[in-house]
């Protein structure tokens, strides 16, 4: 009878799937037994093995070529010689486990490795069937013992690949742990250092602890210039410290709550102001020399001018849309007007009268219906401006030009005889821009100018033109006494220094400008006013 | 007043309800040798145009009540299409954009209208209507397909 048997002391794991499913010496026997009749099989076996094999897509996928297939199909009938064969020792243990793991460096799904089995079963039951009678039944049980040891072999190395699976994949996570760790430091200084806004840290007595890169470019200071030294002292312009100082220096002693945001400025190393949005964030920290008060800031000074722009742009937009419609209606009783001084010139030609003062007086009416209509149209180009028509223009020939009409037309104006120099570069510069209404600009700046220069008698006007990097700079210049008031808000509409001024000149040009989505700004001091007119260089394509 | 010869004074149908302005111009544009009737809006202009004779010339205020300058001028258009039409605006730009299409185009003045330059033009606008004319056929004037009014 099969019997128990004693369990050994020290059971290889070979030796225990072998006593699980009883394999004997005597299975030995009948397998060496069967394989005399076998072996002659062997090799159709492996062709239907194969063979079938193909008709797996999932299977099928581990071969790489013919070659292999027939190099497999040796193997197999070796491996069929060699389960047949024995000895079912150590060494025969490892020879599968060893074709287990090329299966499973393959990757051929464990299910394959059944259910091929499964065909080796049935066909070694056949031959056995076929071939040894009566004796085939005790053959089959060796056959269906030494194929599940084969089975269970191979199954253990997939387990050991598992295993060898997730304590790699342990090990790629503590590796990927400890890196993001890293990472996330190196994050967080990038962040305070490559950052777009000012990162200020100050200790308890307002000492600069964090002076961040952004706060290095805005302020021109280097971090050795500023650590440890009193941040009102060193970046607060005098006029503030008395107000912004205090208060930034209670917020870092801890007796002030802080006011989370303070709009307020730096001065640079140079001397400039520049506007700054601080966002204050306290942290109390009992160490003398930490950070608690770390401000956040942001360089508002380009904002509050482009803020200042817009402003004005909204101005004249609403201003635009009330009067507009005023002003169109303006233009009925003035043609009305008109057509009256016409009817009566005629009435009093064809009655013979031609009393100078008369005359004199009907010229005046019709002179003062031609300035009306002339602001009105003035007024509504401004209020209504058409849509710009862009195209590529030259630069110089535009100036070029502008100067030339600027000067054609002089002597219009009481006194005005300037004189209108260009200085153009030498290569032109072509930009999209609507030419009338550039040119328009240049004329009013010109004629402007060019009274201004020629009201002392005989001044110099200069329109420059310059390339930049990302714009082009026009400049009228003149010599002459300067605007009154540099504070005056000379690009509003309706403002005017001029007695017979409309006002409406350098509201326009600033329109015009704005819309080329340039600039248009003025300095301005005796025997020197500079006009100064941006316009981007867009860079297509 | 000079002798015109073959030719009778040109009729011009001016349109504008502001009265006093037009029957002013109506009177310098009779002193200048033209014939002139007046329709005081948009409406009465139509009407009129829908009459024999159809004038020779229209001048038309753009803002009417009732139909606005491009509406008449449409419609006189589509009784005689080659009349010279005339628009006088505060509106230029407005009117420049309703009659593109208009073909030929409406001569647009300004207002105030620079009378001198608008005489001499409807002048000269009859004078190169009438010799194409005189060239082309000399039933110029038979009027077109049934005309339906255009809606201001």
């Amino acid at each position: 009878m099969i019997g128990s048997r004693a369990v050994p002391a020290h059971e290889t794991l070979f030796d225990e799937i072998k006593r699980y499913v009883r394999f004997e010496d005597e299975d030995a026997g009948w397998l060496a037994a069967f394989r005399a009749h076998a072996a002659p099989h062997f090799p159709r076996i492996a062709d239907e093995f194969y063979d079938r094999i193909r008709e797996h897509e999932g299977a099928h996928e581990v071969f790489t070529g013919e070659e292999q297939v027939e190099r497999l199909k040796r193997s197999l009938v070796r491996w069929m010689t060699r389960i047949c064969t024995g000895p079912y020792d150590g060494a025969y243990f490892d020879e599968t486990a060893k074709i287990g793991r090329i299966h499973v460096r393959v990757g051929l799904p464990q299910r394959y490795m059944f259910t091929a089995m499964t065909l080796i079963r049935l066909a070694f039951y056949e031959i056995a069937q076929g071939a040894l009678g009566a004796e085939a039944i005790p053959v089959r049980s060796a056959v269906s013992k030494v194929l599940d040891l084969e089975l269970a072999i191979m199954l253990e190395t997939y387990r050991d690949d598992f295993l060898a699976r997730t304590q790699r994949a342990e090990r790629l996570d503590r590796e990927e742990v400890g890196r993001t760790l890293a990472r996330t430091e190196h994050r967080y200084k990038s962040a305070v250092e490559l950052a777009r806004v000012l990162v200020v840290g100050l200790d308890a007595h307002a000492v600069v602890r964090l002076f961040n890169r952004e706060a290095e470019r805005i302020t021109g200071l280097g971090r050795e210039d500023i650590l440890g030294m009193p941040f009102v002292e060193m970046l607060l312009p005098e006029e503030i410290r008395a107000d912004h100082g205090a208060l930034v220096e209670d917020v870092a002693a801890g007796r002030r709550a802080g006011a989370d945001l303070l709009e307020s400025s730096l001065r640079t190393r140079a001397g400039k102001i520049r506007d700054v949005r601080w966002q204050l964030a306290y942290a109390p920290s009992a160490a003398d020399d930490e950070v608690v008060l770390f401000a956040i800031g942001q360089d508002t000074t380009d904002e509050n001018a482009l803020a200042a722009r817009v402003r004005q742009s909204e101005k004249l937009a609403a201003v635009g849309t009330l009067a507009a419609g005023l002003a169109h209606e303006i233009r009925n009783p003035l043609n009305g007007a008109q057509l009256h001084v016409t009817f009566l010139e005629r009435g009093l030609a064809r009655a013979g009268m031609n009393d100078p003062d008369t005359v004199e007086a009907i010229q005046v009416v019709r002179d003062e219906i031609r300035r009306l209509s002339e602001l009105v149209s003035e007024f509504l180009d401004f209020a209504r401006p058409r849509p710009l028509v862009v195209k590529p223009t030259s630069v110089v020939s535009l100036c070029e030009r502008a100067a030339r009409v600027a000067m054609a037309s002089d002597g219009d104006g009481a006194g005005a005889h300037a004189e209108v120099k260009v200085d153009l570069p030498s290569t032109d510069m072509v930009l999209d821009l609507d030419p009338a209404r550039i040119e328009q600009v240049l004329l009013n700046l010109l004629r402007n100018a060019m009274e201004a220069a020629g009201s002392a008698g005989g001044g110099t006007v200069t329109l420059r033109a310059r390339r930049k990097p990302r714009h082009v700079l026009l400049e009228v210049e003149d010599d002459g006494p300067g605007v009154a008031s540099p504070d005056a808000p000379i690009f509003d509409p309706f403002y005017s220094t001029k007695p017979d001024g409309t006002g409406l000149g350098l509201a326009i040009a600033h329109r015009i400008i704005t819309d080329h989505d340039g600039t248009i700004d003025f300095q301005s001091r005796p025997g020197k006013t500079l006009f100064r007119v941006t316009l981007p260089i867009r860079l297509s394509g | 007043m000079e002798p015109r010869s073959i030719i009778e004074e040109p009729l011009i149908l001016l349109v504008d309800d502001d009265i006093r302005t037009a029957r002013l111009l109506a009177r310098l544009l009779e002193d200048d040798g033209f014939r002139v009737e007046l329709a005081t809006d948009g409406a009465f202009a139509i009407a009129r145009l829908a009459r024999t004779p159809v004038p020779d010339i229209l001048v038309t205020d753009f803002r009417m009540p009732h139909a606005d300058g491009i509406a008449v001028a449409r419609f006189a258009r589509s009784l005689r299409p080659d009349l010279p039409l005339f628009v006088l605006t505060g509106y230029p730009e407005l009117v420049a954009r309703l009659g593109r299409g208009l073909v030929p185009e409406a001569v647009v003045h300004t207002k105030p209208v620079d009378y001198s330059a608008l005489s001499a033009e409807l002048r000269s606008s009859v004078e190169a209507v009438s010799s194409s004319a005189a060239r082309a056929q000399p039933s110029a004037a038979a009027p077109g397909p049934l005309p339906s009014p255009i809606p201001a």
